[in-house]
Parts: structure tokens; C-alpha cells; sequence
């Protein structure tokens, strides 16, 4: 036996959640929108109306789009593709409060860090993040196998490093940083559509 | 002759056939899945699936509802609680000898 049945399955499970490209549909239409919400920040006048609401949405919007995106993603799924994609309910998650935990661990520590390296240098902001991206999406696509995530993560990465020595501000390289991403995955996304389409 | 080799003969042939085994895996890792859902993660040929899902079915191992999502018939699969005990002592076999 070369794997666990269990690791097996898990790994399909998640292969599932992104096998008609929503997920990616989602997370990319959120980046393009964190693009332009970082963007209009920086290049609208001072205090002016807009530069105050694209901070607001950046603030209040984007969190909320965040944790609406899984049930907006199955709402959809349930409503026109069941009969093309099938229908599985995962697991309840079984170590919640540990797992809720590591998270804030994980962020007790990478927050100041992340705060220490903008301090020494605001330029380092566009690495971290990239770093921290492409950790993401490689953990995900590894777990799942899935090529096109993992890709995605060294692109992050890759543009991020590239904006870092450019002489792009630090904030519009934030902006296009989002932008190549939130428009890699809507690309990878949406390039599924078709294929669920023709089942 | 090894005790844990000897108990190769004695696992549940039941879940031991490869295509339930794939079946009781998949629904092992899920709370439930549509007949959909299997039939596209284990590539067999819904007949097959569905003869396989009724075979364990009959066994107990798993639970199949006919319901309704909209105008979308939806034949929901779990593994019941004797499903995932059998799977779990069958993979103690495995393990154990191989």
C-alpha cells in the first residue's frame, strides 16, 4: 500500500471543491477587487469621498466577501451544477478549537514580523506577502495535487520578488501584485467552465 | 507462519473488492456524497456503481436516501457506523501484514 485510502479520498475531496473552477472564480474576482480597492487608495486625492469609501469597502467589504465566498461558492454549485459536478457534504471539521488556536499562533507570530520587516523596510512588504501567497497555494495544491494552484503560488511569488527591486511605489506594486493574481485564478477558473459545461 | 498474515484471510471481502473499496474510502472522507459525486471520482460505469452501492447497502455498511434538490433527483450516499468500523479494522489488517 503506497498511501493511506483516507489521505486518497481526502485528496479527492479537495479536488472536488475545486473541480468546477468557482473557488478559483471567487478568490480571483476578490484579488481583482482588492487590486483596485489598493489602487484608487493610493491615487485618489487625500480624505476625498472615494479614497475614503475605497478604504471603507477595503476594510469592512473585503472581510465580508471573504467568509461569504464558501457558502456563495455552494449556493451556486447547488443551484445550476449539481447535476454536472455531484454533491458531497464534507466531514465536520473534527479539531476545531486546536485548529482555531494554530491559526492564531501562526498569526501571533507572523504579524509582528511582518510589522518588524515594513518597519526596517516598506519595500519587504512585497516579498512577505508573495512568500506568505505562494506558501498558501503551494500547501493547498500540494495537499491536492493540483497543478494549476501550486502555479499560481510560484507566480505570486515570482511577481512579487520582480515588483520588489522594481521601482514601482510599494503600494501600486500591491496593487499589481493582486491584480496578476486575482487574474491568474479567475483565468484558471474560468478555463474549467467549459469542460463542466460540456458534461 | 505470521498471526498478522494469517488475518489477510480473514478481512471482510465485502469492502475488500476494488471498487467498493474505492466507494468506502471516498465515503469515509465525507459526511455524505451523491451518486454523481462516485460515479465521477471512481470512474466506474454507473451501472457498476450502482450495483456495488447496493451490495453494501444490503450489508449495512452504507445508507442511500432518494431525495430531491429542486427538480434534481439526488441519490445521497453515507457510510453508516458499521461502514466505518469495518473499514477501520480492515485497514488494521492491512496494515499490519503488508
Amino acid at each position: 500500500m503506497t498511501e493511506d485510502p483516507k489521505v486518497l479520498a481526502n485528496r479527492l475531496l479537495q479536488r472536488a471543491w475545486n473541480r468546477d473552477g468557482l473557488p478559483e472564480i471567487g478568490i480571483g474576482l476578490s484579488y481583482l477587487v482588492t487590486a483596485g480597492l489598493v489602487y484608487a487608495w493610493q491615487v485618489l486625492p487625500r480624505r476625498s469621498p472615494g479614497q475614503i469609501a475605497a478604504i471603507l469597502t477595503f476594510a469592512f467589504g473585503l472581510p465580508i466577501v471573504s467568509f461569504g465566498m464558501q457558502p456563495l461558492v455552494k449556493r451556486i454549485r447547488s443551484r445550476w451544477l449539481l447535476e454536472r459536478v455531484g454533491y458531497v457534504e464534507p466531514l465536520p471539521p473534527k479539531n476545531l478549537k486546536r485548529n482555531n488556536l494554530r491559526a492564531l499562533a501562526a498569526m501571533a507570530v507572523l504579524v509582528p514580523l511582518a510589522f518588524l520587516a515594513f518597519n526596517y523596510s516598506e519595500r519587504l512588504l512585497l516579498p512577505i506577502t508573495g512568500m506568505l501567497g505562494a506558501l498558501i497555494c503551494g500547501l493547498v495544491g500540494w495537499s491536492a495535487r493540483m497543478v494549476r494552484l501550486m502555479a499560481g503560488g510560484a507566480i505570486m511569488l515570482a511577481t512579487a520578488i520582480l515588483l520588489a527591486f522594481s521601482s514601482v511605489p510599494v503600494m501600486i506594486g500591491m496593487a499589481i501584485l493582486y491584480g496578476s493574481w486575482g487574474l491568474y485564478y479567475l483565468l484558471t477558473g474560468g478555463s474549467r467552465v467549459p469542460a463542466i459545461h460540456a458534461r | 507462519m505470521s498471526p498478522d498474515i494469517q488475518k489477510l484471510g480473514e478481512v471482510d471481502r465485502m469492502i475488500h473488492e476494488p471498487a467498493r473499496l474505492m466507494v468506502v474510502a471516498l465515503l469515509s472522507a465525507v459526511k455524505e456524497a451523491d451518486f454523481q459525486y462516485l460515479h465521477q471520482s471512481t470512474g466506474l460505469s454507473k451501472g457498476n456503481l450502482s450495483v456495488h452501492l447496493s451490495k453494501l447497502e444490503e450489508a449495512g455498511y452504507v445508507a442511500i436516501e432518494k431525495t430531491f434538490r429542486g427538480k434534481y433527483p439526488l441519490t445521497i450516499c453515507r457510510l453508516t457506523e458499521r461502514g466505518r468500523e469495518v473499514l477501520e479494522d480492515y485497514r488494521k489488517v492491512i496494515r499490519a501484514a503488508l
